[in-house]
């Protein structure tokens, strides 16, 4: 029984919220390097820019990440198709960008149960795959809105503040079974998640940060190709933010 | 073969992996009084952990749809179903026959 996360080309990645911004990017990245990419999202959509024998290499799932009945029924496909799961990257989330007086607690709910719950639940399902093969990745997604305590941020800072939270427990809960769990925290990044920001504000985000422009999608995906090396099979429970942050 | 008898067979199979991951002196009968929780039994948290995620994982792939054995009910019912063999081939089984395709 293998237990290293495969060579580039015969992985099998699971990345929620491919229909837009990093997520999209991510899978365009994974699917032009040879991998298998099943991508989920509320939406329907593919990736463009692909050769037709890389969307070969493609499958689309209409999900709510925290929609527990239809996300286990994911699984189950994965499982059923492919018989593995090499890495997860937990992408998908949702900002909500308003001071904390003024925020319907619709929202915040809206905003935990994309962010929170379905990283838990993408999480706990995706170990239980890399169990059998006693090696795995998972990748979820943080934010320098956390470190930085954004005002007006409040809901989502927190809900990534337990994004973080999860990432150094589940990866103590899963060492023993070769899975390693990591963070990476994005900088402002030029996607419809920051679409909202004045540019004000926006620079004044991006003068709090080490190194002083917007980040992009390349960037995330540096990070994470890091995370996934075979060789990183002793980095657990890291959050790397972007920017120096 | 009936659901239980179906469900045992695939328990053993399970158990039966947990074991070969076991030194040859620390090997686990398979019996229907073997203990798997409390201060009886020989498994550690993450060995538990492990059998129910690969027996979940069994029965899913037997019966074609996903199997939940660690519901909330199942956590906090005060006789516990994970208590010995025979008491989860029962929960088992009984989750089994209720399930349906989602």
């Amino acid at each position: 029984m293998s237990n290293a996360v495969p060579e580039r080309n015969e992985r099998i990645l699971l990345i929620t919220g491919t229909s837009r911004g990093i997520g999209r990017h991510l899978a365009e990245r994974f699917l032009s390097a040879g991998d298998m990419v099943i991508g989920c999202s509320r939406s329907a959509a593919t990736p463009d820019g692909l050769t037709p024998e890389s969307l070969e290499r493609y499958s689309h799932h209409c999900l709510d990440v925290s929609d527990e009945t239809a996300v286990r029924q994911l699984f189950h496909e994965i499982k059923r198709r492919h018989g593995r799961l090499d890495i997860l990257i937990n992408n998908a989330g949702i900002a909500s960008m308003n001071h904390s007086l003024l925020t319907p607690i619709a929202t915040v709910r809206s905003v935990f149960e994309t962010n929170v719950i379905g990283t838990f639940l993408f999480c706990q399902e995706a170990a239980k795959l890399m169990l059998a093969s006693r090696t795995g990745r998972i990748i979820n997604m943080a934010s320098i809105a956390t470190p930085l305590k954004l005002e007006g941020e409040s809901a989502y800072a927190a809900s990534k503040a337990a994004v973080v939270s999860l990432t150094e427990i589940l990866s103590r809960e899963f060492a023993s079974s070769g899975i390693t769990v990591n963070a990476v925290g994005p900088s402002p990044i030029a996607t419809d998640l920051i679409r909202g920001i004045p540019t004000k504000k926006l620079d004044q985000l991006i003068d709090r940060q080490a190194i002083k422009r917007l980040g992009t999608a390349d960037d995330v995906y540096n990070v994470i190709d890091f995370f996934i090396r075979p060789e990183s099979n002793f980095v657990t429970g890291q959050v790397v933010y972007l920017g120096g942050v | 073969m009936n659901s239980s008898e179906k469900i045992t067979e695939i328990f053993a199979a399970v158990f039966q992996d947990l074991n070969d991951e076991r030194p040859a002196e620390q090997q686990l009968e398979f019996d229907a009084s073997t203990p798997l929780v409390g201060s009886r039994s020989s498994l550690d948290s993450i060995e538990m952990v492990t059998l129910l995620v690969n027996l979940e994982t069994s029965l899913s792939e037997t019966f074609g749809r996903p199997i939940r054995l660690s519901d909330e009910k199942a956590m906090s019912e005060t006789r516990s179903p994970f208590k010995n063999i025979a008491t989860l081939v029962t929960f088992a089984t009984k989750v089994v026959e209720t399930s349906t395709d989602e």
